[in-house]
């Protein structure tokens, strides 16, 4: 293989890996965001609330 | 029989104590490095005072722990292991786009391996030279060892110049960076960053170890260990695993590097004039993969119509966290309410990634 070659392959396949993980990194965090967020805020307000209450004591 | 040491010295064994010395002394008074300068230059010390065997096949202690510690990668994988427990990727997560500075940075390694070819050396010689610009130490070790794994005086070579550079960040880079920028780029601010969900921490590190290796599988030990490390960190329910990696595990490693590092680096193997090639080409592979980010900063900053500082290109080397604090300063020095940081931290993570695909690569196409 030439070094010519390399070089070309090299810089062609990091852009081709990195383009496809900066496609994938949104598509994912898109649905995360879409479709599983909320629940996972609605679980962190609760534990919030139940630390909250725990904290305050025994009355 | 027994000898006395100090009628069997060389001058090769006096010169490298020298350089062990300056490298102990940088470390400690400089404080430059000094977890991998102190025990590399302690290392290099007991390498070369003569007839302590420590050096020998197949029991000298050195010997040992280059031959199944370094040589083999273990120990620059497990260091990557503890740089994943240590890496936050919110700011990559939170911007994906910024991985793509990420690979521009790579180009100071395809370059630097050009011009080391033109100079004289061999293609994998110069593809272990030229991932000194990924500017990450385990990841130039790793890809040495797999390319030059028969030739110490490379490794050596390739390894001082590498985390050499890496501590020389803050005076390589911005010259550049202000070269390639004007002073109104560099003032410009970046809006808030989206906040990332613990859902999205944990799944990114799979799915890169997934994508990763099934297109560059030669870069899987590297992507996977730091991943492995990350997950750790982000799962929430692996606190120690996380903080063995972290801290214990990677002090032991970098003892073992250190040592390993400092076999290598005997008068035989180091005082040659390839070393200094490399010395300089190293420099050079720096230098191109922070005008790469920057240049590629640039296009970013046209598409954004001036919204994206194309200074955070230059945090594509993937120098953690130094490149990133280089932006911070350059941005804060041209408008004091600047915060570049988290905007830089992006494509330095990705930094990471890149640098450890572009030596996959080589590793795949070259070993």
């Amino acid at each position: 293989m030439s070094p010519l070659e390399v070089i070309v392959i090299g810089i062609g396949v990091v852009f081709i890996t990195l383009t496809i993980l900066t496609l994938s990194t949104y598509l994912f965090g898109k649905i995360i965001d879409e479709y599983f967020v909320e629940e996972e805020d609605e679980k962190d307000k609760i534990a919030a609330i139940v630390a909250a209450v725990q904290a305050r004591g025994g009355r | 029989m027994f000898e006395v040491g100090l009628f069997a010295i060389s001058w090769q064994q006096v010169a490298m104590l020298v350089i062990g010395l300056l490298l102990v002394y940088l470390g400690i008074a400089k404080e430059m490095e000094p977890l991998l300068l102190g025990p590399i230059g302690f290392a290099v010390v007991l390498a070369n005072l003569p007839l302590t065997g420590i050096t020998d096949a197949p029991s000298g202690l050195l010997y040992v722990v280059y031959e199944e510690l370094i040589g083999t990668g273990i120990i620059p994988l497990i260091i990557f292991l503890g740089i994943g427990t240590m890496t936050d990727f919110s700011p990559l997560l939170a911007n994906p786009k910024t991985f793509l500075l990420g690979a521009a940075a790579q180009l100071g390694i395809f370059l630097a391996l050009g011009l080391a070819i033109i100079v004289g050396f061999d293609l994998n010689a110069a593809a272990s030279i030229g991932i000194i610009g990924g500017a990450d130490g385990p990841t130039a070790i790793y890809a040495a060892t797999q390319l030059v794994g028969e030739r110490p005086e490379i490794i050596a070579a390739v390894t001082v110049s590498a985390y050499s550079y890496m501590a020389l960040v803050p005076i390589i880079q911005p010259p550049i960076i202000k070269a390639l920028t004007t002073k109104d780029q560099r003032k410009i601010q970046m809006g808030k960053m989206r906040k990332v969900s613990k859902l999205e921490k944990i799944v990114f590190p799979i799915g890169v170890t997934i994508i990763v290796g099934l297109i560059v599988p030669s870069a899987l030990p590297l992507v996977g260990m730091l991943m492995l490390g990350n997950l750790f960190q982000t799962s929430g329910v692996m606190d120690r695993l996380s903080d063995t990696g972290g801290n214990a595990l990677m002090d032991i490693a970098t003892i073992m590097l250190g040592l390993g590092v400092g076999f290598l680096m005997t008068g035989n193997t180091f005082l040659r004039f390839e070393t200094l090639k490399i010395l300089l080409l190293g420099v050079f592979a720096f230098a191109a993969a922070t005008a790469g980010g920057t240049l590629f900063g640039q296009i970013y900053y046209k598409i954004s119509k001036g919204k994206i500082n194309p200074m955070i290109g230059a945090a594509g080397v993937s120098a953690v966290p130094m490149a990133s604090r280089v932006v911070q300063k350059m941005g804060q020095k041209e408008d004091a309410g600047s915060h570049l940081l988290m905007h830089a931290m992006g494509p330095n993570v990705a930094g990471v990634i890149g640098s450890a695909t572009a030596a996959g690569i080589l590793i795949g196409l070259l070993a």
